[in-house]
């Protein structure tokens, strides 16, 4: 299949010519892909390419480090490459959701980004979207009809598990003293609470003598795992985790060792506080998932704090808005379209986190993101390794 | 309710006798539910009556039981506070920010709880003055804190730059933390200031009956002034506790402080209507609901379910409450 002339549409300044509209933009990427050589492409300088494109973008929350620096990292995204973009909050709040769904079908943009954070949902707003035909990306919470980017929790929880597992066997735990506790958020989902599900599954299936599970038999209502592991509803939050933890704690014996590990790292901050209050921290290995500052400094001085799963979330708008100029020009993306994602250990931090916690390079894009290498948007960022 | 005018002129919603008599029955009541409760998840868990899990609890409620002290003077005066849940935000958050900057942790404190204070004034001026019902104005101050809250930290987590900024968490004696310690003292001030200071007398003189009270001279709006200050303050004091024991201060601490602290004063035996309630009472409330979280999270409870529990235990604690104070009556 010939590739969209991403560049074939700019002048000489790299801007689109004219007053494009959406319709006329996808002809003529239609009719340059057909006659417009790679050359085209090849000659012009990356940071020449600008979009006049309009997107709408709600995002789950304004308020917590990770999902703040998100938004404002598609903002700025956008901006860098031209795009025109209106920033909505739906708070987490179905209801609100739904009404902002509302507000971006009457801006009539050209392309949608919606980040809900209650799974089920999605059907509502996918009905009203296909009534106007407006192409919709949606992040991390699948909606059915919308292309997807998301990080893949099953991975994470997988990764994560083998590097908290190879520092405890060094210390020598075993399954007889050792109690994996697993901090869900019940309400965003299966997909999102896959991370710690796997992480279970993971070290149950590396550690002989552990509870074995299977994924599906971990459910929301989940609270013990055998005689190995504990789950605890931290719905997400800080005080939710500490208070969960801090319960959960009673029932396990002084003289275990403990795995740790939620799905974000403000239920792991809380946690995490939940056991040194308790003095347990000698006896405890944690792994984060987010790459929250707070959680940074942790793996870098913390002795406990053996991994953190990073997604680069704040980097995550330019992988999205070249997702988006790939929609425009025609290009059906996969299924998935994976976000950013690395194990970040005491090793391997510095290479990608600067001292501040500000992420300085982004792993290779993986084979199925090719395509948005193919937009140029990236390009434009200069960081991400193996990507000039 | 009906009122009369004692000898020193101050307007008694009834004889303090038979008020006294009335709280405690339903202190005795709400305590007799209360052991129910311990011996109940004293048998079902091992791990529930031990001197840990004790101190766990203890330092559970610490929280919303500070918020729950203020919020008692707030119900037995004739109204209520729901700012709270946008106080202890925002104490959470201003008491981060301050001792990252640099500012000595009692200086933080009392900073702290001046803000509060302040947001306790303006709904006390608010209800007073503009004559706003209490349900409106705390709503609105609630969402005021709230959003400020989130202002102020840019919507992120800030941890403490000094974990002995957290030194209100550190342990005093035997597993007990100095914010405990705190929670046990503000009780007993509270409880001292309410029986035994001419305040208090007035605090349930104007809860009683509002109108009397003016007409007999006493200083209604004052009393009510003091009240809500007194309240917020003390949820802004519970910022401050819960700051230190996550080291970290956060705009989503506290979002379900008010109707908590609510639910544990009225599961004391206070009325809505006012007039009615103690520190006792409401410190059992506090209880209940700690005792029910941890209890049913010893006994690996699914989340889901223990809101289901806790809802019908705190009905079920209410009505019992109410049995024996209608039982009483009915003998007296």
């Amino acid at each position: 299949m010939t590739k969209p002339d991403y560049a074939g549409l700019c002048d000489q300044e790299g801007t689109l010519k004219g007053a494009l509209r959406r319709r006329s933009i996808l002809r003529g990427a239609a009719a340059l892909a057909v006659a417009g050589p790679a050359a085209l492409l090849d000659s012009r300088p990356a940071q020449a390419l600008t979009f006049p494109y309009f997107f709408d973008f709600a995002n789950v929350f304004e308020r917590g480090e990770l999902f703040k620096e998100f938004g404002d990292g598609v903002v700025a995204a956008a901006h860098k490459v031209g795009i025109k973009i209106k920033r909505y909050n739906n708070n987490n709040e179905p209801e609100l959701s739904i009404n902002n769904a509302r507000l971006m079908i009457q801006d009539k943009p050209n392309l949608i980004l919606e980040y809900i954070g209650i799974e089920g949902i999605g059907a509502s707003i996918e009905r009203m979207v296909k009534q106007v035909g407006i192409p919709m990306i949606a992040i991390n919470v699948p909606i059915n009809g919308a292309y997807w980017f998301n990080l893949v929790n099953r991975e994470i929880g997988t990764d994560t598990a083998k590097v908290v597992l190879a520092v405890a066997k060094s210390k020598g735990w075993t399954a007889t003293d050792t109690t994996v506790i697993i901090v869900q958020g019940s309400s965003a989902g299966t997909e999102v609470n896959d991370c710690v599900r796997y992480f279970y599954v993971t070290v149950a299936q590396e550690m002989p003598g552990m509870t074995q599970a299977a994924p599906s038999s971990i459910t929301p209502l989940t609270t013990t795992i055998g005689k190995s592991g504990l789950q605890v509803d931290g719905k997400g939050t800080l005080t939710d985790s500490y208070a969960g933890v801090k319960n959960v704690l009673q029932t396990v014996p002084a003289n275990r060792n403990i795995l740790l590990y939620t799905i974000n790292d403000d239920s792991t901050i809380g946690a995490w506080r939940a056991i040194t209050e308790s003095q347990r921290q000698k006896s405890t290995l944690v792994a984060g998932l987010g790459g929250s500052v707070a959680s940074l400094q942790q793996l870098r001085t913390n002795p406990q704090w053996v991994a953190e799963g990073s997604i680069f979330m704040s980097d995550w708008g330019q992988y999205l808005i070249a997702m988006g100029v790939a929609v425009m020009h025609g290009v059906k993306p996969p299924p998935l379209t994976k976000c950013p994602q690395l194990i970040l250990t005491k090793q391997n931090v510095d290479k990608y986190y600067d001292a501040v916690g500000k992420v300085k390079l982004l792993p290779p894009l993986v084979p199925s993101n090719e395509y948005l290498a193919e937009t140029g948007v990236l390009q434009q960022f200069h960081n991400i390794e193996g990507l000039s | 309710m009906a009122t009369t005018i004692a000898q020193s002129g101050v307007p008694q919603a009834q004889p303090q006798r038979k008020r006294l008599m009335e709280v405690g029955v339903q202190t005795l009541g709400i305590g007799m539910f209360y052991i129910l409760i311990l011996l109940f998840f004293s048998f079902a868990s091992a791990e529930f009556f031990t001197y840990s899990n004790s101190v766990n609890i203890l330092t559970n409620v610490s929280v919303i039981g500070i918020v729950a002290l203020g919020q008692a003077l707030a119900i037995i005066s004739g109204g209520f506070d729901l700012s709270v849940s946008g106080v202890v935000p925002l104490g959470a958050v201003t008491f981060a920010l301050l001792t990252n900057a640099g500012l000595n942790v009692p200086l933080a404190i009392i900073v702290v709880i001046a803000v509060g204070g302040l947001v306790g004034l303006a709904n006390g001026l608010i209800v007073t003055k503009l004559g706003i019902n209490p349900l409106i104005t705390t709503l609105g101050t609630l969402s005021i804190g709230v959003g400020t809250a989130y202002s102020l930290s840019s919507g992120v987590t800030i941890p403490l730059a000094h974990p002995s900024a957290g030194v209100l968490a550190n342990q005093a004696w035997a597993g007990v933390s100095y914010y405990l310690i705190a929670f046990i003292v503000l009780s007993i001030i509270t409880f001292l200031m309410l029986r035994f200071t001419v305040f208090g007398r007035m605090l349930y003189a104007v809860g009683g009956n509002r109108e009397a009270s003016r007409l007999a001279g006493m200083r209604v709006d004052l009393v009510t002034n003091l009240v809500y200050i007194q309240c917020a303050a003390l949820a802004a004091f519970a910022g401050v506790v819960v700051t230190s024991q996550l080291l970290a201060g956060s705009a989503t601490v506290g979002a379900d402080a008010a109707l908590t602290s609510i639910a544990a004063v009225v599961l004391g035996g206070a009325s809505l209507t006012g007039g009615v309630g103690g520190i006792p009472g409401t410190l059992i409330g506090v209880l209940v609901l700690g005792t029910i979280a941890n209890g049913m999270a010893l006994l690996q409870v699914p989340a889901f379910y223990q809101q289901i529990a806790t809802g019908v235990i705190l009905l079920l604690g209410v009505g019992f409450a109410r049995l024996r104070e209608t039982v009483s009556g009915d003998r007296a």
